[in-house]
């Protein structure tokens, strides 16, 4: 299946340069990232490496691309043990980008199914306190089950509208915002998607995304830091929503953990870059 | 739902936790933690949280919706206690009571929800007796689960494939739940 003509020429007029290998590229490798609360990333590499499987080193640490599995890396002992959590390595990134310290207080708006919380945790030793929010039922529970799983011990986790947390009574150090997306970053992946993508798409969860800044800024103590990510590669979702943090007062600065292309608002991870998923990060100071 | 702060509740499981372990293991474990219980009328939760985390908890003005909090330490259900992972985890490091320990295919299968036959089991306590609840581990020491000894006297690499052990619960179990199915440990209670 191919993508709709309306979503080529997004492409062709925004990234002229990448629409090409945007359009033709195929699903990504899958990546895992180590629960360093469990286990170090050698001894797991090895773990699995004895049990048939074989990886390659992505630029993004603690994570492992998987070149070879003799089952499925989600079948195994190693991963209901929770010594790992399978993911893209993209993904791993705004977590490490926002690297909380231990003690500190941190809101993750958009959570399930808590592959970035648990990064947090992890960051975090297991100390502090991680709110994680979320509306979408079926990701909660999955949630749930990770986060017991993995041993994530700092987090409450509540079924909750990020927009409407005016009256929280907290001010957080730290906020991580993944927020929902037009996803066209992983179409990839999902042959039925790249059909179904509209550009129309992009302008919809925009309003959502900067109803869900606007809920942060309300909420991030001043200094305090957002890093904000979404699995588009639209200008809509991810450039124009930096605009408008920039406007309500948030300083954009550039990430410290540099993947893909700096387009002055945030780095824009193209499929071809690393054989990933579309990814967008960007890192918002109040 | 109801979700409050209920330490008077402590002294319940810690004599739940401590029939897998001793005593002054399960006070180490409890420490420093109040217990967060979400009750649903159906069933129970207990959580353990830290002194962090309980002040976040009460500074937050919304209690409903709260899904997860700290370490789950597990469940009462229809008057029956069942101990989660992290409590696995905690005893596979600290358990002085009865266990098997498992070859690395008897613990594929044992995690997917199979008993356990005397083959593949490399060591075990020395008096197991029917009925024991014990810890199962894996070949690395790490805690896969909870069984029911079904035979008087097992026999290590014994090659016969009657199961020995029941399985009562494992790590594979909360995939199992995702797909609609209740707990092991539950589903045996009924």
């Amino acid at each position: 299946m191919n993508y709709a003509d309306e979503m080529v020429d997004y492409y062709k007029e925004n990234f002229p340069e990448k629409y090409r290998e945007i359009i033709s590229a195929s699903a990504p490798k899958k990546s895992i990232r180590t629960n360093t609360l469990k286990i170090s990333s050698g001894e797991l590499k090895a773990r699995l490496e004895s049990r048939g499987f074989k990886f390659s080193l992505p630029p993004v640490p603690d994570c492992l691309v998987v070149e070879h599995e003799p089952f499925s890396i989600g079948g195994s002992v190693e991963f209901l043990l929770g010594l790992f959590y399978i993911m893209d390595f993209t993904s791993a990134v705004p977590a490490l980008e926002l690297n909380p310290r231990p003690e500190e207080t941190v809101l993750d708006m958009c959570a399930a199914p808590g592959g970035k919380t648990c990064i947090l945790s992890q960051l975090m030793k297991n100390t502090g306190a991680v709110v994680s929010l979320d509306l979408n039922m079926p990701k909660i529970n999955a949630m749930i089950s990770n986060l017991e799983r993995t041993g994530a011990k700092n987090v409450l986790l509540y079924k909750k509208d990020a927009r409407k947390i005016e009256n929280i009574n907290i001010v957080f150090d730290k906020i991580l915002l993944d927020p929902p997306c037009s996803a066209d970053g992983i179409a990839c992946r999902d042959e039925k998607r790249k059909e179904t993508l509209r550009v129309s798409d992009f302008e919809k969860y925009k309003s959502m995304q900067k109803d869900l800044i606007q809920s942060a800024f309300n909420v991030l103590k001043t200094g305090g830091t957002l890093v904000y990510s979404t699995c588009s590669l639209s200008i809509e979702e991810n450039e124009q929503v930096m605009d408008f943090a920039k406007a309500l007062g948030f300083k954009i600065e550039k990430p410290k953990m540099q993947l893909g292309a700096w387009t002055g608002r945030g780095f824009k991870v193209f499929p071809s870059d690393y054989k990933t998923q579309g990814f967008f990060y960007g890192r918002l100071r109040k | 739902m109801i979700v409050e702060i209920r330490n008077a509740v402590k002294s319940m499981l810690k004599r739940e936790l401590s029939f897998y372990t001793n005593r002054a293991k399960v006070e180490s474990f409890m420490s420093n933690k109040s217990v967060l219980a979400v009750d649903t009328g159906r069933k129970v939760q207990f959580f353990l949280v830290s002194k962090a985390l309980e002040k976040t908890f009460n500074e937050i003005p919304f209690s409903q919706g709260l899904f997860y909090a700290g370490i789950f330490a597990g469940e009462v259900e229809k008057n029956i206690f069942a101990p989660s992972l992290a409590v696995l985890d905690f005893l596979s490091k600290n358990t002085d009571k009865k266990f098997v320990k498992l070859d690395y295919k008897r613990s594929v299968l044992f995690s997917c929800g199979r008993d356990i036959p005397s083959a593949g089991i490399v060591s075990a306590s020395k008096d197991l007796r029917k009925n024991d609840i014990i810890i199962v581990l894996n070949e690395n020491n790490e805690g896969i689960g909870y069984g029911r000894v079904l035979e008087q006297g097992i026999v290590l690499q014994e090659l016969k494939a009657k199961p020995v052990i029941k399985n009562l619960y494992d790590i594979g179990d909360f995939i199992r739940r995702e797909q609609g199915l209740k707990r092991a440990v539950n589903k045996e209670n009924e």
